[in-house]
């Protein structure tokens, strides 16, 4: 049946998660962008209370014996209600939280069960763990095909050298999900997923890169010099790239990831959107003068990011909601990206706009502008969203965009 | 005749002015953006330069040039930086003012190669309250402003009791403080803050002018203070767009250069036609206002709203079309895009123009439309 209202358990997840949002992370928002990091303590604490940064829907006790449960899957839909809350709070912080983060995902779908155990299983309460994502590179970004990292196969394992750039969590994380390739010349086959784990001789923290906004999360470049990683530590093991006529790959497995992870990055650009939004409805209501033309430019702007904002929520539950059901999605994830990314940096500009030469310092709405803008880049492109949308368009008339 | 030959002068200008900002604004820009103040080498060569007191009457010093040069030169200078350009000292957005009151004597009384008068514009509707001016008496916290930091002197637009514009000159002893915040968003040298004043008493000599005489000199002065701004916005374009070109012609993904992607050269076309659009403007209405046509005001409020959503549009897409790149601070884009926004924050807001400009076509006053 069609609902768009909210489960009794999604609420309550909304409502917990925008609290915490509200009195824990908002209050040090400010704080940590001028620190360009976020305190240890404060992780420290939250860690404790066993909040993480989920990015791969939890599977139920059910799913994991592998007996089909009666009660509907929504963790996807519950992943992205969560996460428009804490991105609310502050996303360079949601994206700082323990966790797995974008090395969930990978891990959960390609990785054997005892990766599964080994990797997953990590982040507990007693000391805050990271995991990570490292795809892109100097010369490999929208392109993931041309991924240049070598992995040399050698006894017991693989030699990985070459290096990764803007890995979110990438210094911190107790692993790290690395594309390499085996053979160039194999281009998208010759692809191989390995964990990595901290500490493994070889690989280093380069550098950590200063940016236009997100300040206080982390965003590493990775080195690898002759890096031995184990065959275990190979996603999925060797079984899983026998299997080629499934089409099995590192490719494919870091694009299967983006089904998955679009959705819950549109869904922190929506609450980037709504800080911005609600915060200046607030000042809007309060200090325009009721009696004066600018209060129609108000609501006529107020109006549109009102509705940008809707849209974008829509497009993103629907994705989610096809993922709990096992739907193919990847044209949805799509759209709520490409949506979300654009629309929540009008909604920003527009809101500083309103908000006028005082939204220039000291203020929130101004950090959200400079944080906003990246969602339209990562996790492939505004422009990248547009490519997977229009092919499924035109794939029913054999035209390949 | 329609013409878009720049004549031999203008060329000259702008050949000097482009050399500056491509060899000596350019390289510094971030090392300006974190000390977040001009160094004084700068300000003494573009004084020497004769680029700091362009607007300036010649009678005060200043070089007098027409608006149709200054915002050719304007423009150049911004490509190099745009920071740069508005953390500069001198009269700034106020000598617009003493261009247009031609009979204006007083400021001969200020060292005027010293001075940095900074412009508090209190007479616009405002949805968070301003300066008040009741019986000689200026109360209230400004408006963030350009030069606050530095300014000696500010020149404020305000309203009294009775509802009159009077435009105020003060020197800064009787500023009761300056509320300087941390800027993060953009433009970190241009020395942005807000002015404190605590009823402070306003004599005879501080007044400037009363009534409509002063509203005549604001929108008179504003009109040129719109577009030299919008004139730099199409410097800080141009840089975006030439950058942006640059890049997209030789980064390669899926084996070929992205400029070969439609989503991209299409993009990069629009920008131009953007920045092309706002240039045209603002030579449109910096030749209005040099030749006091009837409709100088509204070219040039047209040329500010175009110039702001023009401004937005192209320093977002450069950013969008180097990727990841575009949002690290290794490359110039992202300081780019803040500087813009920060920059038309600065300068009104764009759909509050465009609304006056379309109440002037349909010939509803203000007043009408506020009830
Ligand atoms: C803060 C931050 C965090 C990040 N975190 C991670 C992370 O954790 N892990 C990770 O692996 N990566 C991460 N990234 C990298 C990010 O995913 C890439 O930057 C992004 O995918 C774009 O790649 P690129 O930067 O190489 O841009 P490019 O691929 O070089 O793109 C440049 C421009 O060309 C366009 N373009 C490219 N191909 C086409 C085409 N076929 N058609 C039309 N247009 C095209 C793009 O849309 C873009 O506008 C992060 C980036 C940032 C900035």
């Amino acid at each position: 049946m069609i609902s768009f209202t909210l489960s009794e358990q999604q609420q309550q997840i909304k409502d917990m998660t925008h609290w915490f949002a509200e009195n824990e992370i908002r209050p040090i928002a400010l704080e940590a962008d001028r620190l360009g990091y976020v305190p240890n303590d404060w992780l420290d604490k939250v860690n404790k209370m066993g909040i993480h940064l989920n990015t791969t829907s939890l599977k139920s006790e059910d799913d994991k014996s592998g007996k089909k449960s009666k009660k509907e899957r929504e963790g996807n839909r519950m992943g992205v209600i969560a996460t428009e809350e804490i991105a609310w709070g502050d996303p360079a912080i949601a994206l700082s939280l323990p966790g797995a983060g974008l090395g969930g995902p990978p891990i959960q779908s390609s990785g054997t069960p005892e990766q599964q155990e080994r990797f997953l299983t990590i982040f507990k309460d007693d000391k805050p763990r990271w995991g990570a994502y490292a795809l892109t590179e100097p010369e490999a970004g929208s392109d993931a095909s041309a991924v240049e990292m070598s992995a040399k196969r050698v006894d017991g394992g693989y030699v990985l050298n070459g290096q990764k750039i803007f890995i979110t969590n990438g210094k911190r994380a107790s692993w790290v999900v690395v594309f390499a390739t085996v053979d160039p010349t194999l281009g998208r086959a010759g692809q191989r997923a390995f964990v990595v784990e901290k500490g493994t001789p070889g690989f280093e923290c380069s550098r950590l890169v200063d940016k236009m906004g997100l300040r206080a999360n982390e965003t590493a470049e990775l080195l690898f010099t002759d890096c031995f990683v184990p065959d275990e530590n190979l996603l999925g093991g060797e079984e899983l790239y026998k299997q080629k006529e499934k089409g099995a790959s590192g490719f494919a497995t870091a694009m299967k990831t983006f089904d998955s992870t679009r959705p819950i990055v549109a869904s922190m650009a929506i609450g980037i959107a709504r800080a911005a939004y609600e915060y200046t409805l607030d000042m809007v209501k309060r200090e325009y003068p009721k009696q004066s033309r600018l209060i129609h430019v108000a609501a006529d702007q107020l109006a549109k990011m009102d509705a940008q904002i809707s849209a974008a929520r829509l497009l993103t539950w629907e994705a989610a909601w096809k993922a709990d059901m096992g739907i193919a999605n990847a044209q949805e994830a799509a759209m709520c990206k490409a949506y979300a990314g654009e629309s929540a940096l009008q909604v920003c500009a527009n809101s500083l706009e309103l908000l006028g030469p005082v939204g220039i310092q000291d203020h929130i709405v101004e950090k959200l502008y400079r944080d906003v803008k990246v969602f339209d880049i990562f996790e492939g492109t505004n422009e990248i969203q547009h490519l997977v949308i229009a092919r499924r368009q035109y794939e029913p008339y054999g035209i390949r965009v | 005749m329609i013409s878009f030959q720049p004549t031999a002068d203008d060329i000259a200008f702008v050949d000097v002015a482009k050399k500056f900002a491509t060899n000596t604004l350019r390289p510094i820009m971030r090392e300006v953006e974190s000390a977040k103040e001009v160094p004084d080498a700068i300000v003494k060569e573009l004084g020497e330069l004769g680029f700091l007191q362009m607007e300036e009457r010649e009678n005060m010093g200043g070089l007098e040039l027409s608006m149709t040069t200054q915002v050719q030169i304007q423009r150049a200078l911004a490509t190099g930086d745009l920071a740069i350009i508005q953390g500069l000292p001198g009269l700034n957005d106020s000598a617009s003012f003493f261009r247009v009151m031609e009979d204006y004597i007083k400021i001969n009384s200020i060292e005027n190669q010293l001075s940095t008068i900074a412009y508090i514009s209190a007479t616009k509707e405002s949805p968070l309250p301003s300066l008040t001016f009741q019986q000689n008496v200026l109360s209230g916290v400004s408006l963030p402003i350009r030069g606050a930091k530095i300014a000696t002197h500010f020149l404020i637009a305000v309203k009294n009791e009775l509802q009159q514009t009077i435009l105020l000159l003060l020197p800064n002893n009787v500023v009761n403080g300056t509320v300087v915040g941390e800027s993060r968003l953009g433009l970190y040298a241009a020395n942005i803050g807000s002015i404190t004043f605590e009823e402070t008493t306003i004599n005879d000599d501080h007044i400037v002018a009363v009534g409509d005489k002063a509203d005549t000199i604001i929108q008179k002065a504003e009109a040129r203070i719109q577009v030299l701004q919008a004139a730099k916005q199409v410097g800080l374009m141009e840089a975006a767009c030439h950058y942006a070109t640059e890049y997209t012609a030789t980064r390669k993904a899926f084996g070929q250069e992205i400029a070969k992607f439609q989503a991209v050269s299409f993009r990069i076309a629009k920008m131009v036609i953007e920045k092309r659009v706002t240039n045209h403007f603002v030579l449109e209405a910096a030749q209005a206002l040099d030749e006091k046509q009837e409709d100088a005001l509204q070219k040039a409020k047209k040329t500010i709203f175009q110039a702001h959503k023009a401004v937005k549009y192209v320093t977002d897409s450069a950013v969008q079309l180097l990727g990841g790149h575009g949002f690290v601070q290794d490359y110039p884009v992202e300081k780019w895009m803040r500087d813009a926004q920060a920059q038309v924050m600065l300068y009104e807001n764009e759909h509050r123009l465009r609304l006056a400009y379309g109440m002037d076509l349909i010939d509803i006053s203000e007043e009408v439309v506020m009830g």
